[in-house]
């Protein structure tokens, strides 16, 4: 009925109609846990975690045994740095004294314990449309899928895939990462989306709540992904849409992403109800 | 098994250099998806059968190593490889400058996919904006940089495929092989 020419192009027509379907349903998903994946991690985490080695190994070398032209200027820098970082440190000491005391009177219960997994950055994403990173650490050591990945400054992501010895952690700031979170001056409420290099934008946030640049965005607990209370970072602008009901609203994550060396990774997570009276 | 290893090693080492974090490299504003170099290597210059096993394959691998949905880079490679199959037959397809243009086009459109399916997503104008920027340095780097992968991907063959070659001199190295 049809030359093999027409029928080869309607075959392809055809898959391309497919793909273009499937990937319209599915392409907005976010990456979700398959056993493919863990095998694929396993295989080739090894060799970024060596490459990754290497290279800072020779920067290393470079930097401290090469490139010292301007050692001693920064090194002058640095010392007053240091000066103002400690006198910074004693009024943070006496703050945290303070506060340890009002929340004792206050009778604030106690914080629930997670189990904390420290864990080494090995690799990033390969692409730049993605923001994910591979951590040395995996099922072996008691991490899943879900769990939060944070650091002192803040949150980092969750786990999306694990392999034994190594997992893939998605990022606050991709764009398929969503967290609940509240401005803790207000606790007005909102969605922090992430938005790659320009930081994240945190949706429906109602043009009647009082949200100012300078505010301090947490996470809110209630959509059961992060503990309550972490700092995400804070508001860098906002402006009143024309149209609709919500303000737009960017937030500056306090976590320096192209910096991060060391996390901490949650596991064991409590349930809901453990979060009360925090 | 030879050609095997060596496409497998290829892809793998691709992979490596754009995953590890090298604190020279990182972030570097013009990089793009050096599998791209390899898929239109094995549309040139390679067997049907190769091009169709490892396409797929470095495909997976790449949506198993990124934070995107499943799919996105199996599908841009595979678009890739048969559109670059087809399109010598029109063209005239003999030097550095095509390959060029190809390794250009080929990186546009795959990013084109990529920020098409972030639109699909409703992350709205927002992440456009940002897309669009990703989409011009990729292309950039990809045109001005991404021959040269082809051709040290060329080189390798010749020192480690040449033997195996000799011996299938009658199968169907494309017609339009570039000297």
């Amino acid at each position: 009925m049809f030359s093999r020419k027409t029928a080869t192009a309607l075959l392809l027509i055809i898959l391309f109609v497919l793909f273009a379907v499937v990937l319209t349903f599915f392409g907005g998903e976010p990456p979700v846990s398959h056993p493919l994946g863990s095998v694929v991690i396993t295989a080739v985490a090894p060799l970024i975690h060596a490459a990754t080695w290497f290279s800072s190994s020779s920067a290393d070398a470079w930097e401290h045994y090469f490139f010292l032209v301007d050692a001693s200027y920064r090194n002058a820098v640095l010392e007053k740095e240091l000066e103002a970082g400690r006198q910074a440190l004693h009024q943070l000491r006496e703050a945290d004294l303070e506060n340890r005391r009002l929340r004792r009177l206050m009778g604030f219960a106690a914080q629930t314990p997670y189990v904390a997994v420290v864990a080494k950055v090995v690799g990033e994403d390969p692409t730049r449309w993605f923001k994910s990173i591979i951590i040395d650490r995996g099922s072996a050591d008691g991490i899943k899928p879900g769990d939060p990945v944070v650091m002192p400054e803040g949150i980092v992501g969750r786990v999306a895939e694990v392999a034994r010895g190594y997992s893939l952690v998605l990022l606050l700031i991709d764009p398929n990462h969503a967290v609940d979170a509240r401005i803790s001056r207000t606790r007005a409420r909102g969605v922090v989306v992430g938005g790659r290099e320009a930081g994240c934008n945190m949706l429906y946030v109602l043009k009647k709540e009082d949200v100012a640049p300078g505010d301090t965005v947490i996470t809110t607990g209630l959509d059961n992904s992060y503990p309550p209370g972490l700092v995400v970072g804070s508001v860098s602008s906002l402006s009143a849409q024309s149209e609709g009901m919500f303000k737009a609203v960017t937030v500056l994550p306090f976590v320096a992403f192209d910096k991060i060396e060391e996390v901490l990774v949650l596991t064991g997570k409590p349930s809901p109800s453990d979060w009360q009276g925090q | 098994m030879k050609v095997f290893l060596f496409h497998l090693t290829a892809g793998l080492f691709l992979v490596v250099v754009q995953s590890a974090r090298c604190p020279l490299f990182t972030g570097f504003p013009a990089s793009y998806d050096l599998l791209v170099c390899q898929v239109l290597f094995l549309a040139f210059f390679r067997p049907l059968r190769e091009g169709a096993l490892f396409c797929p394959l470095m495909g997976i691998v790449m949506d198993c190593l990124s934070g995107g949905p499943f799919g996105l880079h199996l599908t841009a490679y595979l678009w890739m490889f048969v559109a670059m199959r087809w399109i010598p037959r029109y063209l005239e397809a003999g030097n550095v400058f095509f390959l060029a243009a190809a390794c250009g086009a080929c990186v546009f459109l795959e990013n084109a996919f990529f920020l098409s399916a972030a639109l699909f997503s409703g992350s709205g104008a927002v992440q456009a904006m940002g897309g669009v920027a990703i989409l011009a340095s990729a292309t950039a780097g990809a045109t001005l940089t991404g021959w040269a992968v082809i051709l040290i991907l060329r080189a390798l063959e010749r020192v480690f495929l040449s033997p195996y070659d000799a011996l299938l001199s009658h199968e169907s190295l494309p017609e339009n092989r570039l000297e």
